[in-house]
């Protein structure tokens, strides 16, 4: 790789200045570490860097770009919207609702047709909770998984089943069962004595824990919310929209939830949007509550009409590129190859899970994920850290968009390839002794992160 | 385009009522708004920035056209300039920005920096009625109850009629408070300096997080760039909401001090905190762009010289025997009825004389907000505020007789 000249060296570390002093310390170090360029500009299955460098991008914010960077349907939609009627007044109708709307009704399993609108996962989770709540108020309980994520904010907190995230604020006061993944009978002992409320549950267990359930689990933890009375909400945050190869991934097991919340890919890659669909059904037990008042289903006051154009334009190139079907019949070449790799490179990997493009290769500690994605990235191939160093064996992810063409998808498996051969040179005592110390990496002197990773930049915040 | 009637197919998929009545929004400039049957509204319902605004909108556009959300994998420059002139606009030591995608979102993130700051304190303090955002902790401090079953924080409210009693609460056993400069329905001078000056000191002595939400009256609305000016106190956490996005692309915004953020996150792996969509490069340069139209534009002084219109063509308003008070901080106006159903009935015929007023606010009902975007052009507003005296008038005045 040729030298970083200095005067760019400089630029990048103005960037990472303002970074660390007035956003996020510590994630400014990290970016420092990892001696990352600046960001110019993103399209299709690329993002490219102030000097021109391409990068693949296999990371795809974690489903996001299902429709690729910059795609130009979506952008035209946005840029039209932008430019007549931007805003969503309150107590006025903007025509781009109404088209969100009926376009919903045409994808969405029947029965799910009142919709709540978010600016992000976790505002549509809080919105599942307190319609659950409503319309089970003598349930205080909720079920939900092990690793299982449904959001940060406050109000998400109290659904989230990774205990590193939860741990500095409890107690949360919320009354969770959290039962392994996968493990139908254990919901179906948890749901027994009708004190739970509800069911959140990915169907396609994402983040550092991505696992592809047994076949069936989704319509027997269905079953089970249903024998009892307990509301089933689906997360497809992560799922949605053809990442799994199905429109919606409880459709492997042809499953109908309660509430079904889905975001990430809806955005088409641009204006951050999430919907909370719901059956009418619980809409009217929520009503019910001696606390009801519409305000507590509303919407995020943020909703704008850029949000819902840009919904409604991914979703439409969606069905017009039948990305599910792409999903389901491109995939295999990822998670097949993917696959060939963790069995060809054991001493480091554990597997690799996956279903269409939702992809990952389960590693053997932390550092293991953190050597692969650095060695990757200087191959010009980004992939997705899970930034969790203190489970066992984090999943780094291949979340690529469907912008991604075969010849591309080789091109990583033969990078991964290369990566892992080198990566099988170093014994397993040196990944043991990296994990015990990135799992301390916070609290080492910047001055070390930076050496220890071979850095020329600087950190003085 | 839906070939069915828009509004019927959003209240038919939506929760909650929507005025059939409702008019369908397809062209908007400052608060100019062109609708569906070809009429023309005034918009005094956003209370934010406003459309069209052409350095906005086009660096917006620019900024779409390159990269709107990212992977993150590379730095992000307009992040940078984001934060930048965050830091710029708010007063020291509120130096830290945590970008997220609502207003409601980032007086979340305050209360959950509280909530790290003392994980054994489980009460949060706001005043009933006012305006919290949408999420559940917000919410419940809006109505004072809710439907989960427990909360992280559960919130604990005063009075509208009594928000002074506010710092009579204030003690350590609360993580926050949350408390906006003014709202609809509670002028900015119903809360004396003397008496902010004492919330500040209450809350250091019981190192509770004094969250000052702007949401509504930042930037510019109250006629000062952030109302915590007209306060003479700095909050723990500042609130910023849509307009920083120009109510186009969604935005929030948590501004703390490098202390208290510290105090929670220092040390810490930087995904304990933080959103996918949060701090995007589409989000961070409309800040940018808008925070520099409001200096650019004097956007403050327009609200100045919008409160001189409102005092103008309202101020002998409250004479109507029907509205109670009459305030206008800047471009925050708004008129108290004296019941709920005459606050509905001038709302309606507001919205026949093509005006859009959110629905009445406050706990009861009552109150009646002239919100329009801090963009819209001075005779507008001038236009805007003679309608609603005339509406009043004669709705008010018509009821009056009537009874």
């Amino acid at each position: 790789m040729n030298a970083v000249p200095q005067a760019v060296l400089q630029q990048r570390q103005d960037v990472l200045d303002s970074l660390g002093r007035h956003w996020n310390p510590t994630a400014a170090l990290m970016l420092a570490a990892a001696s990352r360029p600046v960001e110019q500009s993103a399209s299709g299955t690329e993002v490219i860097s102030e000097e021109g460098d391409r990068f693949l991008d296999l990371a795809g914010s974690y489903g996001v770009f299902l429709v690729g960077h910059g795609n130009p349907q979506v952008r035209d939609a946005v840029l039209d919207t932008l430019c007549t009627a931007p805003t969503v007044p309150p107590g006025a109708v903007h025509p781009a609702t109404a088209e969100l709307f009926e376009l919903l009704t045409t994808i969405l399993p029947a029965g799910l047709d009142r919709f709540v609108l978010g600016c992000s996962g976790a505002e549509i989770s809080e919105t599942a909770l307190r319609a659950v709540h409503l319309a089970r108020p003598d349930r205080r309980r909720i079920l939900i998984a092990e690793g299982g994520y449904h959001g940060k904010t406050l109000g998400a907190l109290t659904v989230l089943g990774q205990p590193n995230h939860r741990e500095p604020f409890e107690p949360l006061g919320s009354e969770l069962i959290t039962v392994p993944y996968g493990d139908a009978a254990a919901v179906r002992e948890a749901l027994a004595d009708r004190s739970v409320a509800a069911v959140f549950l990915e169907p396609v267990l994402g983040g550092a824990h991505l696992t592809v359930p047994p076949e069936g689990y989704i319509e027997e933890v269905a079953a089970a919310c249903r024998a009892t009375g307990t509301l089933f909400v689906a997360d497809e945050i992560q799922t949605c929209l053809g990442r799994t190869g199905k429109m919606f991934a409880v459709e492997h097991d042809d499953v109908v939830p309660d509430i079904l919340l889905f975001s990430k890919a809806l955005t088409g890659g641009f204006i951050p949007v999430g919907v909370c669909a719901l059956s009418s059904e619980v809409v009217a037990q929520a009503e019910r509550h001696p606390l009801w008042h519409p305000s507590l289903l509303a919407g995020s006051s943020s909703i704008s009409a850029l949000s819902v154009s840009a919904a409604t334009a991914a979703i439409r190139e969606v069905i017009a590129k039948n990305l599910p079907h792409r999903a389901a019949t491109l995939g295999p070449r990822l998670t097949e190859g993917l696959a060939e790799v963790a069995r060809r490179h054991p001493k480091h990997l554990l597997g690799a899970p996956g279903v269409g493009v939702m992809a990952g290769l389960r590693t053997r500690n932390p550092s293991v994920e953190l050597l692969i994605s650095m060695v990757m990235a200087r191959h010009g191939i980004h992939t997705g850290h899970s930034l969790n160093e203190q489970i066992d064996h984090p999943v780094l992810r291949f979340y690529p968009p469907l912008t991604i063409t075969a010849e591309e998808i080789d091109r990583v498996l033969a990078a991964l390839e290369a990566t892992m051969t080198w990566l099988d040179r170093r014994p397993r005592r040196l990944t043991d002794g990296i994990t015990k110390l990135i799992r301390r990496q916070y609290q080492l002197p910047p001055w070390l992160v930076l050496k220890l990773s071979h850095s020329k930049m600087r950190v003085d915040w | 385009m839906s070939s069915r009637d828009p509004g019927a197919v959003v209240r038919r998929h939506s929760i909650g009522t929507i005025d059939p009545h409702a008019p369908v929004v397809t062209g908007m400039v400052g608060a100019r708004m062109e609708t569906a049957d070809g009429s023309h509204w005034f918009d005094a319902s956003t209370g934010g920035f406003g459309a069209g605004h052409p350095n906005v909108t086009a660096a917006i556009a620019e900024q779409a056209g390159r990269v709107a959300l990212s992977s993150r994998i590379l730095l992000s420059r307009p992040l940078a300039e984001a934060v930048n002139a965050l830091d710029a606009f708010c007063p020291d030591p509120l130096t830290v920005s945590y970008l997220c995608n609502s207003g409601g979102e980032a007086l979340d993130s305050a209360l959950k920096l509280a909530k790290g700051t003392h994980p054994d304190r489980s009460r949060v303090l706001g005043i009933a009625g006012e305006n919290f955002g949408t999420l559940t902790h917000g919410q419940g401090l809006s109505t004072g109850a809710t439907p989960v079953p427990v909360l992280p924080l559960m919130p604990v409210t005063v009075a509208s009629a009594r928000p002074e009693s506010l710092l009579e609460q204030v003690d350590a056993t609360l993580a926050a408070v949350v408390v906006a400069p003014a709202a609809p329905g509670r002028p900015l001078d119903r809360l004396s300096p003397q008496w902010w000056r004492a919330l500040r000191d209450r809350c250091t002595q019981h190192d509770v997080l004094l969250i000052l939400d702007e949401r509504l009256t930042a930037p510019a609305r109250l006629g000062w760039d952030l109302a915590t000016q007209a306060l003479g106190i700095v909050p723990d956490a500042l609130i910023l909401g849509e307009a920083l996005g120009a109510d186009a692309v969604p935005v929030g915004v948590m501004v703390t001090s490098r202390a208290a953020y510290d105090r929670v996150y220092a040390g810490k792996n930087p995904s304990l905190h933080g959103s996918t969509f949060g701090a995007n490069p589409l989000s961070a340069a409309a800040v940018c762009a808008v925070l520099a139209a409001v200096a650019a534009d004097g956007l403050a002084d327009r609200q100045r010289r919008a409160e001189d219109s409102a005092r103008r063509l309202l101020g002998d308003i409250a004479s109507f025997g029907t509205v109670t008070e009459f305030c206008a901080d800047g471009g925050l106006v708004w008129l108290r009825l004296a019941t709920a159903e005459q606050a509905r009935a001038l709302t309606a015929a507001l919205a026949e004389a093509r005006i859009l007023v959110r629905p009445p606010l406050g706990p009861d009902g009552d109150v009646v907000a002239i919100l329009p975007p801090l963009t819209a052009d001075p005779a507008d507003l001038e236009q805007i505020h003679g309608i609603v005296r005339a509406v009043a008038e004669e709705v008010l005045t018509v009821r009056e007789v009537a009874a």
